[in-house]
C-alpha cells in the first residue's frame, strides 16, 4: 500500500509540475494570467475504493499517505472526489480544492460493495458537466484505485473496461493502480495501468506527452502504415480503431477484448462439451 | 442628404410609389465629376459670411435633435443654449443635399458644413483651391453610426465577392466613404467595382426629378446592380426584414444584408466644419458652440442610459425625456406621436459623441479610426479612385477639452457590448454569423509563443478592423498538426505500443502513447496559440498604444483551441503541410442579429 502512494504521489506531483511549467506565461496581464490559469491545468478524478476488502490497515495507510501527497500538490489543479459507496463524501470539481479533498478523505470509512462501473460513470456525468459548465480545455485525468473486481454491475469486470473505453473516447486519461495483486484485468484497457509495487511503471507513464513532433525528426513508416494513415485520418475524431490480436484493424473502442472473450468462448465450449459428456455418460449408465 | 428616419415615415408612401409606378420607371443616374473640385458647385462665387443670424445647417440625423434642442426649435433664438453660446441667434435649417450646403458655405450664407468625415474629405480640396479663407476646420464629432447605416448585396457572401459588380451608392452622401471602407477591406479598389450614383439616400416625395433616384429604388429597378448602401429601413424592406429578399413586398430577390454600422461602428462619423476665415475670426464663439453642444449631448446621454435601466428606470424621468423628444420626432419624423421612434434612432442607431469621443477622436493621434487616421485613409482612397487630384488634409480645431476647468473630465470606461463570455461564444456560432476577416499566425512545433513586434503592421491593420468593426467579435482559434495524432492512431489501431524515430542518423524505439494523451497535449497548444495572439495583442495596446488593462476592449475575444478537428490538411504529407497545421487565426465575425441593444421599444412604453 504504502508503494502504491508513494508511486502515486511521484505521478500526481510530477504531473502538476509538467502542466504548469509548459504553459506558465508570466507576465504583467495578471487578468490574462488568471484567464488561462482558468481555463487550463489539470482536472483530477480521484476514485476511491472503500468497499469492504479495505478493512484493517489499508484505509488508514491509504489515507495516510493520500494527505501527504495532496499538501505537496502544485496549485491550479481542480480535484474532484468519488469515493465508490460513501457518496456524501463525493467532492465535485473544485479548483484548488486539495483541502476539501483531504476533510472527505478524514471521514472516509469502509464497507459495502466495489461497484466500479456505477461511479466511473458518475465520473463521466461529472467530467462533461464540467466541460460544457468551466471549461473544455483541461486536462481530465481519472485515478482509479481499487483492491478488487467490480461486484455490482452485472457486466463484471469486462463492463468496467467497457467504460475505460468509453472515458477514452472521450479524451478522459483512465490511470488504473491496482494492489495486492488485483485490478490487472484493467492492463490493456485503461491508458495506463500499474501495479502498487511497479513504481518503475509509473514513473514511465510521467513521461511529457507532446502534441507535435519537430519537422526534422524522422519516423519509421512502412507504406502499408501510410496508407493506414490516410485511413485514419480520414476518420471522424473520437472513432477509434481497435486493435484485435492479428494485427488488423477492427471496430471502434480502446484495447482488446480478446482474451476476455476467448475465456468466456472456452467457458461455453467446457459447458456445451460437459454437457455432452454428462449426457452420454447418463445414456450409457441408463442403458442395459 | 436624408438619413434613417425619412424611410420610418415615407415607408408606406414609397410602398405605394413603387408598386404604382416602379414599373417602368428609369433610375436618375448622376455622375461625380472626378476630380470633385470640377463639380460646378465650385464656381459659386465666394462671399464673406453674413454678419446677423447665423445660419447653420443639420440633417436628417437623430443626433442632430440635440442641436435643436439646445437651440429651443430650428428658429433663431437669442437666448437659447445655442444662441448665446454663439453670440448671435442661431437659424438651423434642414439642408440633406451636400451640394446646397456646399453653396451656402462659400457664398458666406453660412459658416458652417454639416456632413461625415467622408463628405467633408470630398469637399476639402475644392474649398480649398477656391480659397485658403474656405479650408473647412473640423470642430466638433456629433456622433457615430451605430446601426442606421448598411449594405445590401445579391450574389454576395463576403465584401471580396463585390469585384467586378456593380453597386449603387448617394452621390457625395455619407455611404461613399462606408462603401469605401469597405472595398478598402476587402483588399479592392474602386476600379475593381463599377459605382453608379444617385442624388437621394431613399426615396424622396420632395425630389422634383421624376423617376428613381435612390439606391434602394435603383436596385429593384435595374437588375445590372448587384448592392446598394442604404440606411437601415430599407435594408430591412429589401431583405425581407434583414433574411434574403424573395423578390415581394419590395424586397430584391437574393439580396441580403451583407453589413451595417451596427457591425461597423466606427466608420460613419457625423462631424461639423467651419470655414477657415470664419474660425479665425471666432475661434471663442466655435469653441462655445461646440462645447454648449457637447454639454447638451450629455444631458441627452443621461436621459438615454436611465432609458436603458429598463424597469428600474427612473419614470418621471423618462416622461420628461418622451416629452422634450416630441418636438424633435415632429421635426424629423413629421409625426410628434412617434417618439418612442426617435429615441430608438437616437439611442441604437447613432452613438453620441459626447467629450470623452471629440477627445478621442481629436487628441489620439494613434486611434485608427481617429480623425487623423481617417482622414489620411479617406485622402489616399480618393486620390485613387480619382476623385480628389491631390491630398488635402482638412483641419481640425483640436480643443482641449479636458484641460477646461469648465468640463468635468469623465471616466472614460470600456463599455462591453456582450454580457459574458458565453454570449460572445454564442453570437460567434450563431446562425447568423459571418466571417468579415482572417489573419494567420504560424508556430513552430509545439510552440505557442507570439510577440507583436514580429508582426507590428499586421498588429496595426488587426487594430484597426478591430476598432472599426465595433460590433464584431473576434474569435481566436488556435489549431495543432494533427500528423502524430494521425500517426498514434494508426499505430494503436495496428497493436502497437512502441514506434521508431530517428536520432543521431539511426532509428531507436520509443514508447508509443495513447490517443487520448496526444489528443489532450493538442487541446493544450491549440487553446495556447490562440490565447498567445489574445496575449500579444494586449501587450500590441499596452505598449503601442500606452492603454492600461482597464482601457482594453478584450470583452469580445472569444479564446477557442481547436485542437486537431480542424487541420489545414487533414493528412499532412510534407514539412510545408504540417507547418500550415501549426497556426492560430484571429476572425472577425460580423454578428449582427446577436448584438445586444440597450433597450427596446418596450421599455419606453
Amino acid at each position: 500500500m504504502k508503494n502504491l502512494l508513494s508511486s502515486f504521489v511521484l505521478f500526481i506531483t510530477a504531473n502538476c509540475f509538467l502542466s504548469n511549467a509548459i504553459f506558465a506565461q508570466g507576465s504583467e496581464f495578471s487578468e490574462l494570467d488568471a484567464e488561462f490559469a482558468s481555463q487550463t491545468g489539470t482536472a483530477y478524478t480521484i476514485i476511491f475504493d472503500d468497499s469492504g476488502s479495505m478493512e484493517g490497515g489499508k484505509l488508514s495507510q491509504a489515507k495516510q499517505a493520500f494527505r501527504w501527497w495532496l499538501e505537496k500538490a502544485e496549485p491550479n489543479n481542480a480535484w474532484c472526489f468519488l469515493p465508490m459507496n460513501r457518496h456524501s463524501l463525493d467532492v465535485d470539481f473544485v479548483k484548488n480544492g486539495e483541502s476539501q479533498v483531504l476533510k472527505a478523505v478524514d471521514k472516509l470509512r469502509v464497507g459495502g460493495m466495489t461497484p466500479i462501473v456505477a461511479t466511473l460513470e458518475r465520473a463521466f456525468g461529472m467530467i462533461k458537466k464540467r466541460r460544457e459548465s468551466v471549461t473544455p480545455y483541461e486536462r481530465h485525468l481519472l485515478i482509479l484505485l481499487t483492491d478488487g473486481h467490480e461486484t455490482k454491475h452485472p457486466g463484471g469486470n469486462p463492463a468496467v473496461c467497457e467504460m475505460v473505453s468509453k472515458l477514452r473516447l472521450e479524451d478522459v486519461e483512465v490511470f488504473g493502480i491496482g494492489f495486492h495483486g488485483q485490478g490487472d484485468y484493467l492492463d490493456g484497457f485503461a491508458t495506463h495501468f500499474a501495479a502498487a509495487n511497479n513504481r518503475e511503471e509509473l514513473q514511465r507513464s510521467l513521461a511529457n506527452i507532446d502534441a507535435e513532433v519537430p519537422l526534422d525528426i524522422e519516423f519509421r513508416i512502412s507504406p502499408e502504415e501510410e496508407k493506414a494513415m490516410a485511413r485514419v485520418s480520414a476518420l471522424p475524431l473520437g472513432k477509434e480503431v481497435r486493435a484485435s490480436r492479428d494485427g488488423a484493424e477492427g471496430e471502434e473502442g480502446y484495447g482488446s477484448m480478446a482474451e476476455g472473450e476467448d475465456s468466456q468462448l472456452g467457458i461455453v465450449l467446457v459447458v456445451v462439451v460437459g454437457f455432452f459428456v454428462l449426457l452420454f455418460v447418463a445414456k450409457r449408465a441408463v442403458s442395459p | 442628404m436624408n438619413r434613417a428616419i425619412h424611410a420610418f415615415l415615407l415607408f408606406f408612401l414609397a410602398f405605394a410609389m413603387s408598386v404604382g409606378g416602379a414599373f417602368g420607371q428609369k433610375v436618375n443616374y448622376s455622375e461625380i465629376i472626378k476630380p470633385f473640385k470640377n463639380d460646378p458647385v465650385f464656381k459659386t462665387q465666394k462671399g464673406a459670411v453674413k454678419p446677423g443670424i447665423l445660419q447653420m445647417p443639420f440633417i436628417t440625423w437623430a443626433a442632430d435633435g440635440v442641436t435643436i434642442h439646445a437651440n429651443g426649435g430650428e428658429r433663431p433664438n437669442a437666448g437659447s443654449k445655442l444662441g448665446r453660446a454663439a453670440g448671435a441667434p442661431v437659424k438651423l435649417e434642414r439642408v440633406d443635399e451636400f451640394d446646397k450646403q456646399l453653396k451656402a458655405y462659400i457664398s458666406g450664407d453660412s459658416p458652417f458644413l454639416r456632413g461625415t468625415i467622408g463628405m467633408i474629405n470630398l469637399a476639402a480640396e475644392g474649398l480649398t483651391t477656391i480659397s485658403p479663407d474656405l479650408a473647412p476646420i473640423v470642430f466638433m464629432q456629433l456622433s457615430w453610426s451605430t446601426g442606421a447605416d448598411g449594405f445590401v448585396a445579391k450574389g454576395v457572401s463576403n465584401l471580396s465577392d463585390l469585384k467586378g459588380k456593380t453597386i449603387v451608392v448617394q452621390r457625395t452622401g455619407p455611404h461613399m466613404d462606408l462603401v469605401n471602407v469597405l472595398l478598402q477591406d476587402a483588399g479592392l479598389t474602386l476600379a475593381d467595382v463599377t459605382v453608379k450614383y444617385v442624388v437621394d439616400i431613399t426615396e424622396n416625395p420632395d425630389n422634383p426629378v421624376p423617376g428613381i433616384n435612390d439606391p434602394a429604388g435603383a436596385f429593384r429597378t435595374d437588375s445590372s446592380v448587384d448592392g446598394v448602401a442604404a440606411i437601415y429601413p430599407d435594408i430591412l424592406t429589401l431583405t425581407a426584414g434583414g433574411t434574403v429578399g424573395t423578390g415581394a413586398e419590395d424586397s430584391v430577390k437574393g439580396a441580403k444584408p451583407i453589413l451595417t454600422t451596427r457591425t461597423a461602428s466606427r466608420v460613419i462619423a457625423d462631424v461639423y466644419a467651419v470655414r477657415s476665415d470664419w474660425f479665425a475670426a471666432n475661434p471663442d464663439r466655435v469653441k462655445s458652440i461646440a462645447k454648449t453642444l457637447l454639454e447638451e449631448q450629455q444631458f441627452f446621454r443621461d436621459h438615454l442610459d436611465n432609458v436603458a435601466k429598463k424597469k428600474s428606470a427612473d419614470q418621471a424621468k423618462l416622461r420628461e425625456f418622451k416629452q422634450l423628444s416630441r418636438p424633435l420626432a415632429g421635426i424629423f419624423l413629421f409625426d410628434e406621436a412617434a417618439v418612442e421612434d426617435f429615441v430608438m434612432w437616437l439611442g441604437l442607431d447613432s452613438e453620441l459623441a459626447l467629450f470623452s469621443g471629440n477627445e478621442e477622436f481629436f487628441g489620439n493621434d494613434k486611434s485608427p479610426v481617429g480623425f487623423a487616421a481617417a482622414n489620411k485613409r479617406i485622402q489616399s482612397y480618393y486620390v485613387a479612385g480619382g476623385l480628389i487630384a491631390s491630398q488635402t488634409l482638412p483641419a481640425a480645431a483640436k480643443f482641449k477639452w479636458f484641460e477646461s476647468e469648465a468640463v468635468p473630465v469623465p471616466a472614460v470606461a470600456v463599455k462591453n457590448v456582450f454580457s459574458s463570455a458565453q454570449a460572445v461564444r454564442a453570437a460567434a456560432e450563431s446562425s447568423s454569423a459571418g466571417t468579415l476577416f482572417t489573419y494567420t499566425f504560424g508556430f513552430p512545433a509545439s510552440m505557442a509563443d507570439l510577440a507583436w513586434r514580429d508582426y507590428p503592421d499586421v498588429f496595426n491593420t488587426i487594430h484597426e478592423k478591430v476598432t472599426r468593426y465595433g460590433g464584431a467579435v473576434v474569435q481566436l482559434r488556435g489549431h495543432a498538426d494533427n500528423m502524430f495524432h494521425n500517426f498514434v492512431r494508426m499505430k494503436r489501431s495496428r497493436g502497437a505500443t512502441t514506434y521508431e524515430r530517428k536520432v543521431g542518423g539511426a532509428f531507436k524505439q520509443f514508447p508509443l502513447p495513447q490517443v487520448e494523451e496526444v489528443s489532450n497535449a493538442a487541446n493544450k497548444l491549440s487553446y495556447s496559440r490562440a490565447f498567445a495572439v489574445k496575449r500579444a495583442y494586449a501587450q500590441y495596446l499596452r505598449e503601442h498604444h500606452d492603454l492600461s488593462a482597464q482601457e482594453m476592449d478584450l470583452s469580445r475575444f472569444d479564446v477557442k483551441g481547436m485542437g486537431v478537428s480542424d487541420p489545414k490538411h487533414s493528412n499532412p504529407s510534407s514539412p510545408q503541410q504540417r507547418t500550415e497545421n501549426m497556426r492560430g487565426e484571429l476572425i472577425i465575425i460580423g454578428v449582427e442579429s446577436e448584438i445586444p441593444l440597450d433597450f427596446g421599444m418596450e421599455d419606453l412604453r
